[in-house]
């Protein structure tokens, strides 16, 4: 059986960004956590991108919150009309929330701005 | 019998267990003038199941009549009149009902004739409504007063009651161990439901999730410290009631150690269904799930 959820890394210039896909919940939160914890950067910015997230529930949310607590600063991507999107506007997660890719790392650029 | 009438009708309140409805009423018939030796016939049409639960306590037995014609009658659930010492002990029987049958109940005063065994009056009602069987559960009534009484006056009083199924609703089942790693399997099972009864996606996108967070809860909280629990899980749905999702383990649950996940878990169910309530006693927990479908979606025929 495939994976639950896949986490892919790509460089963007001195942004990292950690694409999740497939289904988050109570039985993978805790590996996907670590795969993104191992993947946070050193000294460069991260972007969180769960466009393509079908499912996650409380436990993706806590377990973003606790890499929040951890210290991370990662902006997160997922579409207003996205599995993501809708759980993140609604539950109010304190890390900032993008629609696009761009919107994302349009604000890790120097001179980029929100 | 109106005393009887208005007794059940207060007495069956919110309960699903037909013979209960029935030890009920028996129990109301013995403190009441002239109730004794009434016979009842008591019944539950569940339409999203498609179910009839039914208890019998001296009466002629329910009719149902398929869709294709075959006219079957009841014969389980029986027990005695109500208030005879040696009535045996109320019982219940429940029967599947396919889409277009027809329940037929009715009093023996439809049927009785002088002289006629009770074998051939039950011939004749079930060979009228099969006869009538094309017709509105309106016209079939009528049909089988016509056909049953004819000219014929009579002494006793007549009661008929007539309901059809035109829709079977849907029904999901699920029984699963209650381990992280098979929740992912319950909600694909879930969204296919979904999709088959019709839901609006978004709706149904809304109801994997409160599925989901109520079915980590139980495999979380009710079998922390290991286990080999198991969880129930019922979804259903039907124009009159919405989704209905009904979901049990063997557990108690705790009071969360770590109130993170399942804090914010059971704010998500709340925030998305109309209804959520809980019940914890000797034999488990069971969530009780109510979410409004959007009009129209539910069910299609």
């Amino acid at each position: 059986m495939p994976p639950l959820a896949e986490v892919a890394v790509e460089s963007d210039g001195d942004v990292t960004i950690v694409a999740v896909s497939g289904e988050v919940d109570l039985s993978n939160a805790g590996t996907v956590g670590d795969e993104i914890r191992r993947h946070m950067p050193e000294s460069t910015e991260l972007v969180i991108d769960l466009a393509a997230v079908e499912y996650l529930d409380s436990a993706a949310i806590a377990m973003l919150d606790g890499l929040r607590e951890s210290g991370l600063a990662a902006q997160l991507v997922a579409p207003g009309d996205s599995p993501a999107g809708r759980l993140l506007t609604m539950v109010e997660l304190g890390l900032p929330l993008h629609e696009t890719r761009a919107d994302a790392t349009r604000l890790l650029r120097p001179g980029g701005s929100a | 019998m109106g005393q009887l009438r208005s007794a059940l009708r207060a007495l069956a309140a919110g309960e699903s267990d037909a013979a209960e409805v029935v030890r009920r009423l028996e129990a109301f018939a013995l403190d009441t003038d002239g109730a004794r030796l009434a016979t009842v016939v008591y019944a539950i049409l569940d339409p999203a199941a498609g179910t009839l639960r039914y208890s019998v306590a001296g009466h002629p037995p329910p009719l149902l009549i398929a869709a294709d014609g075959a006219g079957t009658y009841l014969w389980e659930g029986r027990s005695g009149p109500l208030g005879v010492p040696e009535a045996a002990e109320r019982t219940e029987a429940m029967t599947s009902l396919e889409a277009g049958t027809t329940v037929v109940l009715y009093s023996d005063g439809l049927f009785e004739r002088r002289g006629e065994v009770l074998d051939v009056s039950l011939d004749r009602l079930r060979a009228a409504a099969i006869a009538h069987r094309a017709g509105s559960p309106d016209e079939l009534a009528d049909g089988v007063l016509g056909a049953m009484l004819g000219g014929i006056r009579k002494r006793d009083d007549v009661a008929l009651l007539v309901a059809r199924l035109d829709r079977v609703g849907h029904r999901l089942v699920r029984r699963i161990p209650a381990v992280p790693g098979e929740l992912a399997p319950l909600r694909r099972a879930a969204r296919e439901w979904l999709a088959g009864a019709g839901i609006d996606p978004a709706a149904a996108e809304d109801a994997v999730l409160v599925l989901g967070e109520a079915t980590a809860n139980a495999v979380e909280h009710a079998y922390l410290g290991g286990g080999d629990g198991q969880i129930e899980v019922e979804l259903t749905c039907d124009d009159l009631t919405g989704l209905c999702m009904v979901i049990r383990d063997s557990g108690r649950w705790r009071t969360p150690a770590a109130p993170g996940r399942r804090g914010r878990g059971t704010w998500i169910m709340r925030r998305l269904a109309h209804d959520v309530s809980t019940t914890t006693d000797a034999g488990g927990t069971t969530v009780v799930i109510r979410m409004d479908v959007p009009a129209g979606r539910a069910v299609p025929s």
